[in-house]
């Protein structure tokens, strides 16, 4: 984690660990946010841009629950002190 | 656990009332009532393990003082790479899957309770309020496996002493 210190290397160590999840159909990354979040702590938001089904649609939510899961937990492991958060935008 | 029972079968039924495009308040109301509802369960766990049921009326008195931003950040400490050293005697140096799923989730509800009460740029998907439901109903179930372990009852007095937890 020494190395983290520098933000640029930080993200493109982050973007590494991301790259390595599988995505659901019509999700991609549009970006990383490092901000504070609503308590004031530094975060990291990952932003996926994602298609919308027209209808009510449980498994499509449960992928993206999972995606949410995912995240937090490789970012978690990978050593990652910052809580990061999943958001998702109308591709 | 009526009322957060109720208010994760609320935050399915706003996420899910609208068949065609759902309305932002109903999306922004299903994301706030799914962390409400695990807010309110962790609440009512902590009541009812750490205090007596005589008098009356004292567990809901107690209910009165948690705090929204202690318990995020008792869930951060609990979730971090590296446990506290307060908490690995505790813990015996690890917290289990479910646990963890519970405080992880917890964070996460929490901050999009707050965009979705606040933040009137931000613009909800269907898809993601029903993944916040998921979110709340997996950390239900996760709870369930392990609400009677010393683990949970050491989580529960870290909710529910907050910032002097870790004096």
């Amino acid at each position: 984690m020494a190395a983290l210190a520098q933000p640029d290397v930080q993200e493109s160590a982050i973007r590494n660990v991301l790259s390595t999840i599988p995505l659901p159909e019509g999700a991609s990354l549009q970006r990383l946010e490092f901000r504070n979040d609503s308590s004031g702590e530094p975060a990291l938001f990952v932003v996926y841009a994602v298609t919308e089904p027209p209808f009510v649609d449980e498994g499509r939510a449960l992928e993206l629950m999972h995606l949410r899961d995912t995240v937090s937990s490789r970012l978690r492991d990978f050593g990652l002190a910052l809580t990061a958060y999943t958001m998702y935008v109308a591709a | 656990m009526a009322l957060a029972d109720d208010l994760l079968a609320q935050a399915h039924t706003l996420a899910t009332l609208d068949t065609g495009i759902p309305s932002q308040a109903k999306l922004r109301r299903a994301v706030s009532s799914a962390y409400y509802a695990l807010f309110h369960l962790l609440i009512a766990e902590a009541v009812l393990f750490l205090l007596p049921a005589s008098p009356p009326g004292l567990r809901e008195r107690a209910s009165r003082a948690f705090s929204h931003t202690e318990m995020k950040k008792v869930c951060a400490r609990f979730k971090a790479p590296r446990l506290a050293d307060d908490l690995v005697p505790l813990l015996k140096g690890r917290i289990s899957p479910e646990l963890l799923s519970v405080a992880q989730r917890f964070e996460s509800l929490q901050e999009w309770r707050h965009i979705a009460d606040y933040d009137v740029g931000f613009s909800f998907l269907r898809s993601d309020a029903l993944a916040s439901v998921g979110e709340a109903r997996g950390a239900f179930a996760d709870w369930n496996q392990i609400r009677t372990t010393d683990e949970s009852t050491v989580f529960l007095a870290a909710v529910a002493f907050g910032a002097r937890w870790s004096k």
